[in-house]
């Protein structure tokens, strides 16, 4: 595995929390690319990544780990390929106040479908706080029938123990005897 | 002795218990409708009987100390280990309270049942059988030694010896709180649920949420008790009392399933059934269960068993059991079945046995795992 092959992604609509999460993991201030919202991003908030975040996680020396947050806007669709090259696996977060989250969930899957094909997937619902649907299950069901039961989590992308615990099932997805 | 009438307490002498068993007895005093009991510490009457744990660090010395101090007071001894030769009369851990309370009238009608009276010591076959305690000899489904714990699981419950054979107790959900909420969650209509006579929630299965009727510090002591006095019925309209609490379904089912399965096993569960999870838990709105993450992780992508889930994971037994219980409280897991394997081949290809990572990339995967925990 090459080095640059150690990568974590982060995907999701604009406004669920991408640079949040990284931001929290990340043992370098995360470098974002921010600038202010187009017109799709306009109502949602003010300053949106417009290419992407990037954050890493030091294992020592030599090894790093690095964390991608790919923009949430259709127009850089052609760096997701790019960015999924030997991802270690995909944690998308679905911000459930948008008007079709369900929409987003399957927008997301079919970008990042190649990558899903030999890479673990995560899914992680943001601000269930202010809209309670649709619920974990209703993700789930949706992902059954595509053949996938990835771990469905409500987090607060503010939250870093939320945010953890998104990583570490990712992990176990690919091999639950690990030992940490 | 004459019972008193249920205006007075039955006053109860305790001996052998910590503060979460007299919580216990408390509690199941307090549901008791038919007399009035209560314990020696809450109530300045003269105790008219007694009940003495000997399972306590002490072991049957507190039965000796109870008895020379109180030589005439009848007590009931309270005990995991039950023996043929034990002094008076003897309920079997768990306390259930259509035993108890039969077992406390018969105590306090015919005293002289105590055969303890005249004999403070404890008889050597009662010693002898009680230090150390023995496991029960019920025909448990018993699990092969597992190697030592690691990960996240160890650190609440430590590795068995090597060579040791464990025993799996069994949890059965009949006439406890877990059955009765798990039955309600499955009902198509809201629910409105009784415990010993007393209102005690309300289930909205479609809207997944419970209001109770008594707190939470009171549901876990209840979670405790078997043999309890439940009914359930269609809710016709609210009930006027104002809710304790108001709490999403699947987090009291989720917590009260760890707080009576206990590291036993689900009755009906057979430690070789392939089992898998349809859905991971929302395990971060939910109950912390140590190695529930690992264990999601195996059961969800692969039908296992119990017993190969013990060995793959090198976890012990209870977690697994308490996540065995915890996830059919919300209607996640399932037999691995032929209707099951059918509706898994009509999508993508079932996701295949776990093999083993190149040693490079467990290494690597190992220290993020590391990392992030110690975030």
């Amino acid at each position: 595995m090459r080095p640059s092959d150690n990568k974590i992604l982060f995907a999701g609509p604009v406004g669920a929390g991408k640079t949040t999460a990284i931001a929290s993991l990340s043992d370098i201030p995360p470098v974002t690319t921010d600038a202010t919202a187009s017109d799709m991003t306009l109502d949602r908030k003010g300053h949106t990544t417009v290419a992407l975040d990037y954050g890493v996680l030091m294992l020592d020396d030599d090894t790093k780990v690095h964390l991608y947050g790919t923009p949430g806007q259709e127009r850089f669709d052609f760096m997701w390929d790019i960015l999924s090259q030997g991802g270690i696996g995909l944690i998308l977060l679905l911000d459930n106040t948008r008007p079709h989250p369900i929409r987003d969930l399957q927008f997301f899957l079919k970008a990042f479908d190649k990558l899903l094909q030999d890479a673990p997937l995560v899914v992680g619902i943001t601000k269930t706080d202010l809209a309670a649907t649709p619920t974990t299950a209703h993700y789930a069901g949706i992902l059954e029938t595509l053949g996938l039961r990835p771990p469905i989590f409500e987090v607060d992308a503010r939250n870093r123990e939320d945010i953890k615990t998104l990583v570490c099932a990712l992990l176990y997805s690919i091999d639950p005897g690990l030992e940490g | 002795m004459s019972v008193s009438t249920p205006a007075e307490p039955i006053t109860v002498l305790t001996a052998g218990m910590d503060e979460r068993k007299l919580a216990l007895f408390r509690m199941a005093f307090r549901l008791h409708t038919l007399h009035r009991y209560s314990l020696a510490s809450d109530y300045p009457g003269t105790p008219q009987v007694a009940i003495v744990d000997v399972d306590s660090a002490s072991g049957w010395q507190v039965w000796q100390q109870y008895r020379q101090q109180h030589p005439a007071l009848p007590a009931l001894i309270v005990t995991a280990y039950p023996s043929d030769h034990a002094p008076s009369l003897q309920m079997v851990k768990p306390v259930r309270m259509e035993k108890l309370f039969p077992l406390l009238r018969q105590l306090l009608a015919a005293p002289g049942h105590d055969t303890a009276v005249a004999a403070s010591a404890v008889p050597a076959a009662v010693a002898a059988a009680m230090a150390p305690p023995a496991p029960a000899s019920s025909p448990a489904p018993s699990l092969p030694p597992s190697l030592p714990m690691h990960g996240d699981a160890a650190a609440a419950n430590p590795a068995p010896r090597s060579g040791q054979r464990r025993t799996l107790q069994r949890f059965h959900p009949a006439g406890t709180i877990y059955g009765l909420l798990v039955a309600a969650a499955r009902q198509k209509q809201p629910q409105q649920l009784h415990c010993e006579q007393r209102l005690f929630a309300t289930v909205d299965p479609v809207q997944g949420q419970v209001a109770l009727y008594t707190t939470l510090s009171s549901v876990q002591q209840l979670c405790e008790l078997n043999g309890l006095r439940l009914g359930a019925e269609v809710l016709a309209a609210p009930p006027g009392d104002e809710p304790t609490l108001r709490l999403p379904l699947p987090t009291l089912l989720w917590q009260v399933a760890l707080w009576s399965c206990r590291g036993r096993l689900l009755a009906g569960i057979d430690p070789d059934t392939p089992l898998r999870l349809r859905q991971w838990p929302n395990l971060t709105r939910l109950a912390p269960l140590p190695g529930a993450l690992r264990i999601a992780g195996l059961w969800s992508r692969t039908p296992t068993s119990l017993r190969v889930a013990v060995s793959l994971l090198k976890m012990e037994p209870g977690p697994l059991c308490n996540f065995i219980a915890a996830s059919h409280a919300l209607g996640l897991l399932e037999p691995a079945g032929k209707a099951n394997e059918a509706a898994s081949a009509a999508t993508r290809p079932a996701t295949p046995a776990p093999a083993p990572l190149p040693p490079a990339r467990q290494s690597l995967l190992s220290r993020l795992l590391g990392r992030i925990k110690n975030l």
